[in-house]
């Protein structure tokens, strides 16, 4: 599982992510994944690359979502494949975590 | 048509069993949709077995998985302690970013993506059956 970070002219950071978020992957990039949601305030997650997720890897993603928002700041998922998505919704995470198609999208639920 | 795999309760087994229900695809005539639900609710199960399964003075738990076709369904039987997930289902009152418990969610998922769940403690093993079709 690769993870990468970007700063957008925005002032969003964006956490790509690319592989499978099951155990393993989860595993692999969670330590990077709460530095940068713990050292920034507004975050985008593009999950386009993400071909499979499991609850260890919500995990991860609702842990950085919850640390953000200990100091007001936001976090947004950005374009899931159709079964990530089903997952994020399945398991209530789109409830905790808002959900965005297009970026311009995640970037005014991040920066609002 | 039956396929199984016997398995230990460890993190490092779980690609294996990953890797295992994907071999299975061609042969049960699996769709993308089913493949992914069968690896998603697999690998819950399993997780739980790895976090809770062991007794604290127990043995390491190994685990058994097989796939039928007609209905498609995969049982799981452990040596692990009792655990009914089917009663863990019990709907739960919707979290907030501030109350999000760590765990739980991976049955909620089993839940949402298998027709029909069942469980039976035989012999001091637990067997637990998905239906995906």
């Amino acid at each position: 599982m690769d993870i990468t970070f970007e700063q957008l002219p925005s002032g969003a950071t964006l956490i790509i992510l690319k592989g499978r978020m099951d155990v393993t992957g989860a595993m692999e990039v969670d330590l990077r994944f709460a530095a940068v949601a713990a050292a920034n305030r507004a975050v985008i997650v593009d999950l386009g690359g993400v071909e499979f997720l499991a609850s260890m890897g919500l995990r991860t993603l609702i842990m950085g979502a919850k640390s953000l928002k200990t100091k007001s700041g936001r976090m947004a998922l950005w374009r899931p494949l159709p079964m990530v998505e089903e997952v994020l919704v399945t398991s209530g995470t789109t409830t905790l975590i808002p959900l965005a198609h297009d970026l311009a999208e995640a970037e005014r639920l991040v920066l609002a | 048509m039956h396929a199984g795999i016997t398995l230990a309760a460890e993190f490092g087994e779980l690609p294996k069993l990953a890797a295992w229900v994907e071999a299975q695809a061609a042969s049960f005539g699996l769709d993308a949709r089913e493949l992914y639900a069968m690896q998603l609710c697999l690998e819950e199960v399993a997780v739980n077995l790895v976090l809770h399964g062991r007794a604290e003075t127990g043995a390491a738990v190994r685990f058994t998985v097989a796939l039928e076709d007609a209905p498609l369904r995969v049982t799981v039987e452990d040596d692990g302690v009792a655990f009914d997930p089917t009663l863990a289902l019990a709907a739960t009152p919707a979290p907030t970013l501030e109350t999000v418990p760590e765990g739980g969610l991976g049955l909620k998922l089993v839940n949402g993506f298998t027709s029909r769940r069942d469980y039976a403690r035989i012999a001091g093993r637990n067997r637990l059956t998905l239906e995906f079709r």
